[in-house]
């Protein structure tokens, strides 16, 4: 196989992430030759390979490139280091995590638990035999003896496979059902984000909803008041990626983007009509909420304006 | 809206599988994954439902190449080990140690790749930029970056070519 058709396929595939993807070309382009199909396969493979690894070889590469020009290019893109400089951070977010780890046990178990981490703060319960839930900071999870569990805000889950006692998580009026797998979920209270790094759950809307399956690679987006969810892929090393430092976003809507922060920081953030819920892809180095919110506003183009305590993005007039 | 694309998106199937019959079992599981997921308002359904076609062909071909993998490992354990062991259980930590050498030689060839081609692929896919960010960090357009990546991913495929 020649390099041009895997530019030619890797050009495809880049493409249709976009909504005016030439579908019709690609059809055609497929049709003009076998090797294109072979070439388009191998090209969506690897680039599935890299966004598997992708925490792990961002930690294997050297921190910089060791050229000359990476001062123009640092004091253009001042980002930039934070992020590559994630490593103390990330070791000091996993220790307190691991000190916040709890379970209440004894025989004095009410018949609800509530488990809440602080802003800026995780916190790692157990929540059913073989299964544990991280809690975001400003996140609250109620856990009921032999029943469903409810969530406030974000956490990523971890469930042993039993298939005899799934676990179902209710959040928002959507319920996430899951018999072993990796999962994050994250609600405003208006738009919930399920998404999947190993294995399959499911989500419908509470009240007897078809559900909608979900796999690893991939995320449903649920409008809260409508019940209605939309499916979108996203990189699994992206999925609860918050838990050790890093906020790595794969077309997230903004809404959740803004409420991650106002937990993270303990400020409030909000998103206007207009913009919440455009995807968001990038990452956010943790800081304060002025610095997180200046990220977003350099990486979504968004507007910002100060509105007392609050901060609102993507306000007219900006 | 599925009736309606239902004859392109066979098309397209065909042509992304090389299969009539994969395409016809793959047009259908789409019309029920999208007549019982009640997607609700999408932007654009036809790209919407070409997305969910390509998902479901890239986990066949995903499934398809593993299953070769496993074989071809299967094959090779028996001819070194007289007495087979079960043959499933793979340690987890040599799942890890795999794991570690896939990033290992990802990483490697990522840093081979020439400037521009690696610059625009690190901002993009590790770091995670739109295009459209990473062309106005580099200053070059989105169409040039959509190329230095295009040129970055078959490098790589060269490199890691199994």
């Amino acid at each position: 196989m020649n390099d041009a058709i895997l530019e030619a396929a890797a050009l495809w595939h880049q493409g249709q992430a976009r909504d005016d993807m030439d579908w019709d070309g690609f059809t055609a382009w497929l049709e003009a030759d076998p090797r294109h199909r072979e070439a388009y396969d191998d090209i969506a493979l690897l680039d599935e390979r890299v966004d598997n690894a992708r925490g792990a070889i961002l930690a294997s590469l050297p921190a910089n490139d060791g050229e000359a020009s990476d001062d123009h290019f640092e004091a253009r893109f001042p980002a930039r280091r934070p992020y590559l400089a994630w490593g103390g951070i990330a070791t000091a977010l996993l220790v307190a995590v691991t000190a916040g780890s709890w379970w209440a046990s004894g025989p004095s178990l009410p018949a609800t638990t509530s488990y809440a981490a602080a802003a800026g703060q995780t916190r790692t319960v157990a929540v059913a035999d073989g299964a544990t839930a991280t809690l975001a900071g400003g996140s609250r999870l109620d856990v009921a003896k032999g029943a469903a569990l409810t969530l406030a805000g974000s956490a990523y889950f971890d469930v042993r496979h039993d298939p005899a006692r799934p676990l179902t998580v209710n959040v928002s009026g959507f319920e996430v059902r899951d018999v072993g797998t990796r999962f994050d979920i994250n609600s405003d209270g208006k738009t919930i984000r399920v998404a999947v790094a190993e294995g399959k759950v499911s989500v419908a809307a509470s009240g007897g909803a078809v559900p909608t399956e979900v796999t690893a690679g991939h995320a449903v987006v649920g409008d809260v008041a409508r019940g209605t969810v939309t499916l979108v892929t996203a990189a699994p090393a992206s999925v609860g990626a918050w838990r050790s430092g890093r906020f790595i976003y794969d077309q997230v809507p903004l809404s959740l983007v803004a409420a991650d922060i106002a937990r993270y920081t303990g400020h409030p953030v909000t998103v206007a009509e207009g913009v919440a819920q455009r995807r968001f892809s990038g990452v956010l180095a943790p800081g304060d909420r002025d610095s997180m919110v200046a990220s977003v506003r350099q990486l979504a183009g968004v507007s910002v304006r100060r509105e007392g305590d609050a901060v609102l993005l993507g306000g007219t007039g900006g | 809206m599925f009736g309606e694309l239902r004859g392109e998106l066979l098309r397209f199937l065909a042509a992304r599988t090389g299969d009539r019959v994969e395409a016809e079992d793959l047009v259908q599981e789409l019309w029920l994954r999208v007549s019982t997921a009640e997607p609700g308002p999408i932007g654009n359904g036809r790209a919407y439902l070409y997305r969910i076609a390509q998902n479901l062909v890239l986990d066949r071909v995903r499934e398809r190449r593993r299953r070769e993998r496993r074989d071809g490992e299967w094959a090779d354990t028996q001819t070194i080990k007289v007495a087979g062991e079960a043959a499933d259980a793979r340690p987890s930590a040599a799942d890890v140690i795999i794991e570690r050498e896939e990033a290992a030689a990802l990483a490697a060839a990522i840093a081979a790749l020439p400037e521009g081609a690696g610059r625009a692929f690190r901002l993009h896919k590790l770091e995670g930029l739109p295009h459209a960010e990473v062309a106005a960090q580099l200053g070059i357009s989105r169409s040039g970056v959509e190329k230095h990546i295009a040129v970055a991913m078959t490098h790589l495929r060269r490199a890691l070519k199994d």
